[in-house]
């Protein structure tokens, strides 16, 4: 099982590789076309940015994705596997692959913190898995967990500033360990009821339509995405009026 | 042994079983049937632990240990498998999760299926006797076999069969088979059950289902047993009759024929849909 979902794993790695098509194209088209002045190592740190965006999203979206194509659910399912199993044969190999691609990161300028990005990319890998299961179309599945992200982002600057009492002197986190704090307080704050919602449903889940088996789902995830957008919307304003 | 006890299940709204019962020994041959519809796949797919029932249990033999998933072979009508695979990466597949050390490969040696062919490429027929290797591989002491054998070729059913009937002999394997092709399995079947709308309508041991259905020809509907169908020709009609018993035959005005599992099961479904 490990073996195959390791193979999976690397398909998705290549396939989000391919976007390093783009830094050989970026940079004839800035020679010939729009003379922006980049280098071809800004160009590849770009890329290797976009490639760490795109592979946590796509592992976790696609996770049950050769379930789904090959209609293999009926077969997973009759093995003799735990849901706990079957869910950490399935992460586990993602994960690590997600992890060595933010190590490989900081021998490349890609990004000033990696503590910092490389854990809001595992939340954005946690955050897809999570909703893959209610999503049929990529667009819509892409669209949904880049909301979600941002819902989790903008909320960890606000959960830090309401930490600060709206303290102008402290509008950006001094140190590491505290936008980290942070960040873990809001990824907890989303995950957990989205986590909640997905193992319930995993847990129980068989082979029936999967529209018949998401009640439970989106009991949890629907009040959470309003909860969500009513803590932002309450203090966005201000969030906004002290990044200024 | 495989008890159920009070289970129900429904798709949605539509409640397909409820309150429903079945024990099926240790060793027996058991065939299921009715109507499209009606619940057998489903059935298999509950015992199988594919779908959860709603309520109720489904309980399996304590020999069987906890995992009892890990001894239940089920082939389902649609042919789930990894279609991506190569068959060889499947054989590898299952042997890992079944902690398999070799793989039997002898049915699929009959087959022209190539180690390196994908899923995908294999036709329904290949597909399902690749699936029954499968399954077999695990030396299952449940197998639960969906009707989906109509899709191998004659040859490869008969040689899949003998070897069904060697290994219930060996190793007393219980099998429960839905709509499979009656004439194949006929001298295999120890019990036939019949579905109807969520309940078992009858459950009956195959000589005692050959001795109370049968056929009469006559030109007037018998009074004295009860006619499941009937097929109207010009001069005559043909009357199938549940439960039949001898001590009547004298009284029966027309010709009392015997029947084989595919008349029985087809007199049934006759019934069901008059």
């Amino acid at each position: 099982m490990l073996k195959k979902e390791i193979s999976g794993s690397l398909k998705t790695l290549i396939l989000c590789l391919l976007l390093f098509f783009g830094v050989p194209l970026g940079y004839v088209m800035d020679k010939f076309i729009i003379h922006f002045g980049w280098k071809l190592s800004e160009i590849f740190n770009f890329m290797y940015l976009i490639t760490l965006i795109a592979f946590p999203l796509a592992a976790g979206l696609t996770i049950f994705q050769s379930e789904k194509k090959d209609r293999a659910f009926e077969y997973l399912f009759s093995l003799p596997l735990s849901r706990l199993q079957i869910l950490i044969y399935k992460v586990l190999p993602r994960l690590v692959i997600l992890l060595v691609l933010i190590v490989v990161s900081t021998f490349f300028s890609v990004y000033q913190n990696i503590w910092i990005a490389g854990f809001n990319l595992v939340v954005l890998f946690l955050i897809s898995i999570v909703l893959s299961v209610s999503f049929t179309s990529p667009l819509i599945g892409i669209i949904g967990i880049s909301f979600f992200f941002y819902g989790y982002y903008t909320s960890s600057h606000i959960i830090y500033m309401i930490f600060t009492g709206w303290d102008p002197g402290k509008a950006f986190p001094d140190s590491t360990l505290t936008v980290i704090l942070h960040n873990i307080f809001a990824a907890v704050m989303l995950l957990t009821p989205l986590g909640i919602a997905f193992w319930i449903t995993f847990k129980k889940m068989d082979v029936k339509p999967l529209k018949l088996q998401m009640k439970s789902y989106y009991l949890i995830v629907l009040p959470t995405l309003v909860i969500f957008i009513v803590f932002i919307v309450l203090f966005f304003k201000k969030y906004l009026n002290y990044m200024q | 042994m495989i008890s159920i006890k009070d289970l129900s299940f429904n798709y949605g709204k539509f409640k397909l079983f409820e309150n429903f019962h079945l024990e099926v020994p240790e060793g027996e041959v058991c065939l299921i049937t009715g109507i499209n519809g009606v619940g057998k796949s489903t059935l298999l797919r509950l015992i199988a632990g594919v779908l959860r029932p709603a309520e109720g249990e489904i309980l399996f033999d304590e020999k069987m240990g906890a995992n009892h998933r890990r001894k239940i072979g089920f082939i389902s009508d649609i042919l789930s498998l990894y279609e991506s695979l190569t068959v060889a990466q499947s054989i590898d597949f299952h042997k890992s999760v079944y902690n398999l050390d070799k793989f039997d490969d002898s049915l699929i040696r009959h087959t022209k299926i190539s180690h390196n062919q994908k899923i995908k490429e294999l036709s329904t027929g290949q597909k399902t006797i690749f699936h029954l290797s499968l399954i077999l591989s695990i030396e299952p002491e449940i197998l639960l076999i969906d009707e989906i054998i109509h899709s191998i070729d004659a040859y490869l059913r008969r040689i899949f069969l003998e070897q069904l009937i060697q290994l219930q002999a060996d190793r007393q394997l219980t099998i429960i088979m839905v709509n499979l092709n009656f004439h194949d399995i006929e001298h295999i079947v120890e019990r036939v059950i019949l579905l109807k709308s969520g309940k078992i309508a009858v459950d009956e041991k195959i000589d005692d289902l050959k001795s109370k259905v049968k056929k009469i020809i006559s030109s007037t509907p018998p009074q004295i047993v009860p006619v499941l169908s009937q097929i109207d020709f010009s001069a005559h009609s043909e009357f199938f009759v549940y439960p039949y018993e001898k001590k009547v035959k004298d009284k029966i005005d027309g010709e009392v024929v015997d029947l084989n599992l595919t008349e029985i099961v087809s007199a049934f479904i006759g019934g069901e849909y008059a």
